[in-house]
């Protein structure tokens, strides 16, 4: 693998682009459609997507391309930019700041680098594969916790666990300490601070988590698929963030419990 | 657009000399006790509550004070502060910032004014009986919406909801709307307020959870009421809800009566 260095770059002047772009739809009356999965987008989605897009295009003509919105390019590249213009697009309409655009770059598949922006609450994550994670340039670590009992759990929506994953949600949710709901990626984020200890999320896409993969990583923390293996640009989308491995193990064995 | 209202500018300068407090703790390490109910309170919530209790006191003595972490003084004054120094404690212990520090006044009993004021993202409502509700100054609206099926519906966590009434109600009003956004706080109610959420729907809460919303959603356009379609009082219980249209409003309760009968 290359030095990243440049790449990174290429990945600050993307969430930069990206930025004025959200701004200028935050709080707008915007149009909302429903996509075939039923998720909403809107033109803000999309706009912020082509404008990471064309830079990319541009710059790494050879590099791959897979977006939210706008489908795959050249998805067999040795390096892979995983884009989600807006995570969170039901915060974003509902004007709530905790969605995030999620830049990644994936080498063979293997998420290398993460960003996590927040254009409104001016906050940007950044993860790099061996190295310290950072929030608007100041290195972060996750905090301690060693059970899911002493945990502060996040998840979006209790709605989104279906069938055996609702068991999983319930496991967790009666075990942890506090449970927390509503945040998108930001919930990662504030576990790689060392403000939260762990979440649980499924139905996630690629463009979902593979750039939290580095920030979550980089602050010491871990992040898998529900069967404990590390994630991948092809993973389910079944997905575990802790900040302490001790943690992370006792998540773990209470969903494969709760799904047995 | 400005309010106007003889104890406003007090209400300015409660949130005011909250905010730097406030934003002194904001992800830091906290030391966090757990009171009885099994709620959060940091030493953040007591030096914000000190810190308008003591301007009250000063300014305003013959005003009874509601507050969250102290107890109450002279509730039976004309006119009555209620405060709640940070709605969303374990919001703001995960540096997460939908908490907010909640002030109203009540006018033998009724809310007359309240101001729902977030430090980090520096956006303060306001809202005064029978004036149009502001943002940062700015004239805010609800939404029309006609119906339930059709709402963003809020609520702060689906643990919330404890007694099997209260879990009864909120399973058949979240399975009636259109989309479910959780995490919310009082934030809830100023994005109601600007017409980017239709319904909120709350229990276990206090006074000083809801009496600050009271004002600010009325003066928006919309409406707030108990589960039975009571207006809020400082001596409502402790189920709420809120939403932009009436109308929606009306189907909710009738949603909520009928799961709860």
């Amino acid at each position: 693998m290359e030095n990243l260095d440049p790449f990174l770059e290429i990945a600050h002047k993307l969430a930069d682009a990206a930025r004025p772009v959200v701004r200028k739809y935050y709080r707008t009356p915007v149009a909302v459609d429903v996509k075939a999965d039923d998720s909403p987008v809107t033109i803000a989605d999309r706009e912020v997507e082509r404008t990471m897009r064309d830079i990319l295009n541009a710059e790494l003509p050879d590099h791959g391309i897979l977006g939210e919105e706008h489908g795959r390019e050249n998805t067999d590249a040795e390096y892979v930019w995983v884009l989600d213009p807006i995570d969170g697009t039901k915060s974003f309409i509902s004007g709530k700041p905790s969605f995030a655009t999620l830049i990644a770059l994936c080498h063979k598949g293997t998420p290398v680098l993460g960003i996590i922006d927040q254009a409104i609450t001016d906050e940007r994550w950044v993860g790099v594969m061996g190295q310290a994670s950072t929030m608007n340039g100041t290195e972060i670590s996750a905090r301690e916790c060693e059970d899911l009992k002493s945990a502060t759990f996040f998840t979006t929506a209790p709605e989104l666990f279906k069938g055996d994953a609702a068991k999983a949600y319930q496991a967790v949710s009666k075990t942890c300490r506090v449970p927390m709901y509503g945040v998108d990626a930001y919930a990662y984020g504030l576990t790689a601070l060392g403000l939260a200890d762990t979440v649980v999320e499924i139905g996630l896409q690629a463009y979902d988590f593979c750039a939290l993969v580095p920030v979550v990583e980089g602050a010491g923390g871990v992040m898998t698929d529900w069967a404990g293996k590390p994630l991948h640009m092809d993973s389910a989308g079944d997905v575990i963030a802790s900040g302490d491995a001790r943690c992370h193990q006792d998540v773990l064995a209470t969903i494969k419990a709760a799904m047995a | 657009m400005t309010n106007s209202h003889p104890f406003l500018a007090m209400a300015h300068k409660l949130a005011d000399a909250a905010r730097p407090v406030l934003q002194s703790y904001y992800r830091k390490p906290l030391s966090i006790d757990e009171k009885g109910d099994a709620s959060l309170v940091t030493d953040a919530d007591r030096a914000i509550e000190r810190t308008m209790r003591d301007l009250i006191n000063a300014e305003l003595p013959d005003h009874g004070i509601l507050g969250e972490e102290y107890g109450p003084e002279n509730l039976d004054a004309q006119y009555v502060w209620i405060l709640d120094p940070i709605d969303g404690t374990k919001s703001f212990i995960t540096g997460k910032p939908s908490f907010n520090t909640l002030i109203a006044l009540c006018r033998n009993g009724k809310p007359v004014l309240g101001v729902i004021d977030q430090a980090i993202l520096d956006e303060r409502w306001i809202g005064v009986e029978g004036q149009p509700t502001t943002l940062n100054g700015n004239a805010v609206k609800a939404r029309a919406c006609q119906h339930l099926k059709d709402a963003t519906i809020f609520t702060t966590g689906p643990d919330l909801f404890i007694e099997p009434k209260a879990i009864a109600g909120y399973e058949a009003v979240f399975g009636a709307a259109r989309q479910p956004i959780y995490g919310i706080d009082s934030y809830g109610y100023g994005l109601i307020a600007m017409g980017f959420g239709d319904v909120l729907v709350e229990s276990n809460l206090q006074p000083y959870d809801f009496c600050a919303a009271v004002p600010v959603i009325e003066g928006a356009g919309g409406i707030i009421t108990d589960w039975e379609g009571n207006a809020l009082t400082i001596n409502s219980g402790d189920l709420v809800i809120a939403s932009g249209d009436s109308r929606a409003h009306a189907e909710g309760l009738a949603v909520l009566q009928k799961a709860i009968a």
